[in-house]
């Protein structure tokens, strides 16, 4: 009786009292801190700052701005049909911002095959599960944790000058200019090439602290492999080889897309480290009068220096600032967007498991 | 038949060689187990360089530099003296040439401030979007979560430059809010807490709403603490994301104002200055201070937290 009483007050008051009206204003007021955000801190200065790019911004006085036609554009992509006024200024901002390019495609290109193999490698190890193989797999997270200065503290101590009495130098009796001399010069037809030894300190800090959360993503994805797989492929008679091949690679093929993109844009939108360690420098001569002018300077360094770290340059070039943060997030987006697409909505459980699945049926 | 009979004579193969196999496996493990050792130790070496690093005075380290886990003159706390209280010592008044002034007590709390209360308001904020989405359908919510899912792919980078300028058109610049309320408009947390509430079984919720329950009482009472496990993970990444976060606390507050700055921005500057070999100890101090906090959440709840960050990777 009672219980019937409970069904009628609901079923009239959904049908009555709580009219479309009513639903729709609940589910606004629910939605609307997120979406009135959304729209300040996301729609509206993605617009603006699509604007930006196309005028001529001053930082301090922005109601004096006025469109320029897509010149900042013009300085990155064709500095040789900017007048003649600006030419100069062009051709050395388009060089500083294609160098800083180069310098993060490089960059991330040699990082990111690590920065998810040697992860790899060690989940593998781990999963094992050697003795106290929970701590061991702590201790190689930890230094993922620490914040980007505190590590940047340590290894400016370990690459200081000899006369400064860096730590690596002193324990090597070497005296190695880890921020001023170059590593190597190349040329490719008429470019000369001209890599800092700055790089280094820059990667062994990337590769300390840059690759925890693969190594997490990647051993949990190993803990949810089947056991059954293992012993399967055992009684065909794999070599440990194949066996990582036929059952573990595929079984973790998520995680290791979803780590290898991450890892990407991850690393070219480096900026912290060659912040901290190296200022983005050497300086090259020639650029120096232009954002991101230095040896170890990427795109987001090029980008920060317009917007915050140089500040006659938010008069001056701040459009270009914007210009540049538009096609670095229009190259992010696309490398995004083929990994959305990637990890698309997959029917549970993965090709290795419906076979194994088959094959259970089958015996 | 004929081929479950080869299964079983291979899983007979298999357990004749597995007999053999016991001790093989433990000699593998033990391989293991002495890699992982080293490599551990190499691992975690800079923690304990920057640690006993910064307990050494500034004459220990011009002198003998090499003495790094014991200081030949033993440990003292002058680093932590000329960063916190800049009290330096007398013979190294000169070498000092900082133009700013370090504000440790500011820039710690302006970290946490921003870290910890922006995280919190975000999954306040997010959360409420999600239990809309996953339990109140109404007609266009589908559409309205497709755009934001979409506009994922959009980095912050591009929002970055705008943002700075609406920031200080709107007079914020002055004022930790500037921190905190653009990482509001995040989509990828909102997205992570949806994908868990959707595990929520939805006959909880109608069943409570058939009790008379409100929606923000099962908001509060019912949702929330079943999707305790994805809060702590989003939080635990937002929490991270705003105590490391160097890019945009540098877009808002320049030189003159560096008692806003946060701990990072603070620390660059700090590194910056320290460049020498008397003053390096300084930059190591400040380094602790900066991972002392996440360094102890860490050590304390480890488990968990390498945990979530697995949970949110596998949900993906």
């Amino acid at each position: 009786m009672d219980k019937m009483n409970t069904l009628e007050k609901y079923a009239l008051r959904s049908s009555r009292t709580k009219t479309e009206f009513k639903r729709y204003g609940t589910a606004l007021l629910f939605l609307a801190p997120f979406i009135l955000s959304f729209i300040l801190f996301f729609i509206v200065p993605l617009i603006y700052g699509v604007r930006i790019s196309f005028m001529n911004f001053k930082f301090s006085s922005p109601g004096t701005a006025s469109y320029n036609g897509a010149q900042w554009y013009k300085f990155i992509f064709a500095p040789q049909s900017v007048g003649d006024k600006l030419s100069k200024a062009a051709t050395n901002a388009s060089a500083a911002f294609w160098r800083s390019f180069m310098h993060s495609f490089i960059f991330a290109l040699i990082m990111v095959p690590l920065a998810v193999l040697v992860p790899l490698g060690l989940a593998i190890l781990v999963n094992i599960k050697p003795p106290g193989y929970k701590i061991f797999r702590a201790l190689i997270y930890m230094p993922s944790i620490v914040p980007l200065t505190a590590a940047g503290t340590i290894f400016s101590m370990l690459f200081l000058d000899r006369s400064q009495h860096g730590l690596l130098n002193e324990i090597l009796g070497t005296d190695i200019k880890w921020f001023v001399d170059s590593w190597f010069k190349f040329t490719i037809g008429n470019f000369n090439g001209d890599v800092a030894l700055a790089w280094i300190p820059i990667f062994l800090m990337c590769f300390w602290g840059g690759w925890g959360g693969n190594f997490i993503i990647l051993s949990a994805g190993l803990q949810n492999i089947p056991k059954s797989l293992y012993e399967a492929s055992d009684i065909d008679g794999a070599s440990p080889m194949k066996r990582v091949m036929a059952v573990t690679i595929p079984g973790i093929k998520g995680q290791l897309v979803l780590c290898l993109f991450t890892t990407i844009i991850g690393y070219l939108g480096l900026y912290g480290q060659n912040y901290v360690l190296s200022n983005g420098g050497p300086v090259i001569p020639a650029l120096s009068s232009m954002p991101g002018g230095g040896k170890t300077s990427t795109i987001m360094y090029f980008i920060q220096d317009i917007v915050a770290n140089r500040p006659t340059f938010k008069d001056t070039l701040y459009g270009l600032g914007a210009a540049a943060s538009i096609v670095y997030a229009i190259l992010v987006g696309i490398i995004s967007g083929i990994q959305m697409w990637a990890t698309r909505d997959r029917k549970p459980g993965n090709r290795n498991s419906e076979a194994y699945a088959k094959w259970a049926r089958i015996n | 038949m004929g081929k479950n009979q080869l299964t079983l004579e291979r899983y007979v193969g298999y357990r004749k060689a597995n007999q053999n196999r016991h001790t093989k496996i433990q000699y593998g493990k033990i391989i293991t187990f002495i890699f992982l050792t080293i490599f551990c130790i190499i691992w975690v070496l800079p923690f304990f360089i920057m640690f006993l690093g910064s307990l050494r005075g500034h004459l220990d380290n011009m002198n003998y530099p090499k003495e790094i886990f014991y200081p030949h003159s033993g440990y003292t706390l002058e680093n932590y003296k000329i960063l916190l209280l800049q009290q330096y010592p007398e013979d190294m008044m000169g070498s000092h040439n900082s133009t700013q002034e370090y504000h440790m007590g500011y820039w710690f709390m302006n970290s946490c401030i921003s870290a910890i209360g922006g995280t919190l308001l975000y999954l306040l904020v997010a959360s409420l979007a999600a239990y809309c989405f996953t339990f109140m359908p109404v007609r266009g919510s589908k559409v309205l979560f497709g755009i934001l899912v979409a506009s994922m792919v959009i980095p912050g980078t591009a929002t970055a430059v705008g943002n700075q300028m609406n920031i200080f058109s709107w007079g914020l610049n002055k004022s930790l809010l500037a921190l905190i309320l653009p990482g509001l408009g995040g989509v990828y947390g909102m997205y992570l807490i949806k994908t868990f509430f959707m595990s929520i079984p939805k006959d909880l919720v109608e069943s409570a709403k058939m009790d008379g329950y409100s929606n923000l009482e099962i908001f509060f009472r019912i949702v929330l603490p079943l999707g305790k496990t994805v809060l702590f993970v989003q939080g635990l990444f937002g929490f991270m994301g705003g105590w490391n976060d160097l890019v945009w606390p540098q877009m808002l507050f320049g030189v003159k104002d560096n008692k806003l700055w946060t701990l990072q921005v603070g620390m660059a500057y700090v590194i910056n200055n320290s460049r020498t070999s008397d003053l390096i100890g300084t930059a190591l101090a400040g380094g602790v201070i900066c991972l002392a906090p996440v360094l102890v959440a860490y050590i304390l709840a480890s488990n968990k937290i390498i945990e979530g960050m697995a949970s949110a990777g596998i949900k993906r």
